[in-house]
């Protein structure tokens, strides 16, 4: 792609990952991929269909063909992919920057790069470790961004919850 | 999940469903979007002061 951007505004759409410790520190992971989003720096996207043998055709990330890229959907799309199981795997959620070259779907977007722009990690009432989410949320302050720990009864709440909270903001 | 780990390539499924691609673009923000570090700030060098600030007062 060559040219003048179409756009000067990174899209902002929403997000889940998982809060992992990596290397002492606790790091956003991606939910279907074992990678740890960097910090301080964009992730970049890369189809990893490519190292499948005899695939031919690399492309660049996204390609509107494919299905790689870095997702992104709206809140209550990711919402779907928090099954309240996930309650002892610490998901956070939040809005995330994308950019570069970005292919709008019917319900989200895949783009080349991505950065976190906001993060909200759930505390459970329920079952929650209230020390625990804190410790989570301060070391994802490591990201740069402004980081949210809220308290909701159940893991089904937490978008309704999002909802007002990304309503009143 | 061990063999998620294994794989190279995302199983059929496991991710995020936003259905079909309908635009392609790009987009080149003017603000960069990520928190970079800062550098660190040089400490401020002290101006040199006069030897005498003042004429004595006699």
């Amino acid at each position: 792609m060559s040219g003048a951007p179409d756009y000067a505004e990174p899209i902002v759409g929403w997000r889940v990952w998982l809060a992992r410790e990596d290397q002492g520190r606790t790091r956003l992971r991606s939910l279907f991929h074992d990678l740890s989003w960097p910090v301080r720096a964009p992730l970049a996207a890369e189809c990893l269909r490519r190292r499948l043998p005899f695939r031919r055709g690399d492309h660049p990330a996204p390609a509107a063909s494919c299905h790689c890229g870095i997702y992104a959907a709206s809140l209550e799309r990711v919402g779907s992919y928090l099954d309240p199981g996930w309650q002892r795997s610490d998901p956070v959620v939040g809005r995330v920057s994308l950019w570069g070259r970005v292919v709008e779907c019917e319900q989200g977007w895949r783009a080349s790069l991505a950065y976190p722009e906001r993060l909200y990690v759930p505390l459970l009432n329920a079952t929650g470790d209230e020390s625990r989410a804190a410790r989570i949320a301060l070391d994802l302050t490591d990201y740069g961004v402004p980081v949210e720990l809220f308290e909701v009864d159940v893991a089904g709440d937490i978008i309704a919850e999002l909802t007002a909270v990304a309503a009143a903001a | 999940m061990a063999i998620r780990r294994l794989l190279p390539f995302p199983l059929r499924g496991l991710k995020v469903e936003i259905g079909k691609p309908q635009r392609v673009y790009t987009i080149e923000p003017l603000e960069d979007p990520v928190a970079r570090e800062k550098p660190q700030e040089r400490p401020l060098e002290r101006p040199a002061e006069p030897l005498e600030s003042k004429p004595r007062a006699r």
